[in-house]
């Protein structure tokens, strides 16, 4: 039962290394399909007090769709005014036109003025994407918690 | 995120050297609090290592832990020599169905020629790859295809597949609506099982599209090249004379 020291291990740990080591070693078919977090890893950080930078670092081999991202507060309000970056442009004959994102995209949210007051705000931020293998991943829904600096009071 | 806590937990639970199942599982347990369910916990059939099937609401993963449970690898085993994933397929064992297990009442089934081999899919009218898969299946004969109409990847998914439902031919609404972009036009009020797939699918944890399944009840992600699907095909179901 023993495989004799042949074994490679591949960390792909998703809380250690920066750059998931399977999206580049795809060994035969559907060679490991990532996890949704794993392909779209998702951070996010404060510019100010009233807009945050989410970031999206896209696994190699993966897409997103620019007009599949929405973004709401924690209680669940959604968010307008977001600044998406223009995408690659997808011109499917079938499913007409699109925008993707590959490698890395950032993405400004304007905060509200309620949450701006607080220390901290949550994100919930949706989005869907698919890897060039063949498959498209179902809406994932990410929350982030991002620290924001205090706005001086008047 | 959830997996770095985990990690964390699980690092966390690292105590004295024993070295079998029941003590790994005991030291992980003691740490992990409510970060996961463990599923099983089995010597693995190399290195020495220990492996650790978590429940998660989304489907199972594999840990993998030393003796010790001191450290944890969250990653995937490849044999160096042969290139087999060797945790992809054990994914795949633990996330075998029955064949029978599948509800295929809620099925668009079509059949061709004997219809010897068996495919199921759950498949999603917004999915492009879902439409390529199709697309590659019906080049093939003695076959049956049962689609599981998954409305997931877009809002407008859930009206699209209920729409097929209620349609006379539902077949000929699928394929019209998948391959020609022929919208269904049949009311979405008839009794329909598009909402109940969606609870079957997040329950099996198929977070993507097209999952699809054989006759043996092995799962697959993706639209694979049609000579690779043709081959699993045959696998699953050897040819009858």
């Amino acid at each position: 039962m023993n495989r004799r020291g042949v074994i490679a291990l591949v960390s792909a740990a998703a809380c250690l290394t920066a750059a998931p080591a399977a999206a580049q070693l795809a060994i035969g078919t559907g060679g490991g399909l990532l996890d949704p977090e794993d392909a779209f890893r998702i951070s996010a950080r404060a510019l100010d007090a009233r807009t945050v930078e989410v970031e999206f670092r896209i696994a190699e081999g993966y897409y997103m769709y620019r007009d599949r991202f929405s973004f709401a507060t924690g209680s669940g309000r959604r968010l307008a005014g977001v600044e998406l970056p223009r995408g690659t442009p997808k011109d499917d004959k079938f499913f007409g036109r699109t925008q993707t994102y590959r490698d890395l995209v950032r993405i400004r949210v304007p905060v509200p003025a309620e949450e701006a007051a607080s220390a901290s705000v949550n994100l919930k931020v949706t989005s869907q994407g698919c890897a060039d293998t063949g498959v498209c991943y179902l809406p994932l829904e990410q929350t982030v918690r991002v620290a924001l600096p205090q706005e001086k009071r008047r | 995120m959830r997996r770095a806590i985990l990690a964390f937990a699980l690092l966390g639970a690292a105590a004295a050297a024993l070295g079998d199942e029941a003590s790994v599982r005991r030291m992980l347990e003691s740490g992990l609090g409510g970060a996961g369910q463990i599923e099983s916990v089995r010597k693995a059939p190399f290195a020495g290592l220990y492996e650790v099937v978590l429940r998660a609401s989304d489907g199972r993963r594999i840990y993998y832990v030393d003796g010790e449970a001191s450290v944890i690898i969250a990653g995937q085993i490849f044999d160096a020599k042969s290139g087999r994933n060797l945790t992809e397929e054990r994914q795949r064992e633990l996330n075998r169905v029955t064949w029978e297990s599948l509800p295929l009442q809620w099925a668009i089934t079509s059949v061709r020629g004997s219809g010897r081999r068996k495919i199921a899919i759950l498949s999603d009218p917004n999915c492009p790859f879902c439409k390529r898969f199709e697309e590659d299946l019906a080049k093939l004969d003695d076959i049956t295809v049962h689609i599981l109409p998954y409305a997931v990847i877009r809002p407008e998914s859930v009206r699209q597949a209920k729409a097929v439902w209620c349609s006379k031919d539902r077949v000929k609404a699928w394929n019209d609506l998948m391959f020609r972009r022929i919208e269904p036009k049949a009311p979405t009020g008839c009794d329909n099982p598009i909402e109940k797939l969606i609870e079957f699918g997040r329950r099996i944890g198929a977070n993507s599209t097209p999952t699809w399944f054989l006759e043996t009840g092995e799962r697959y992600s993706g639209a694979l090249p049609i000579e690779e699907t043709r081959r699993l095909l045959d696998a699953a179901s050897p040819a009858r004379r």
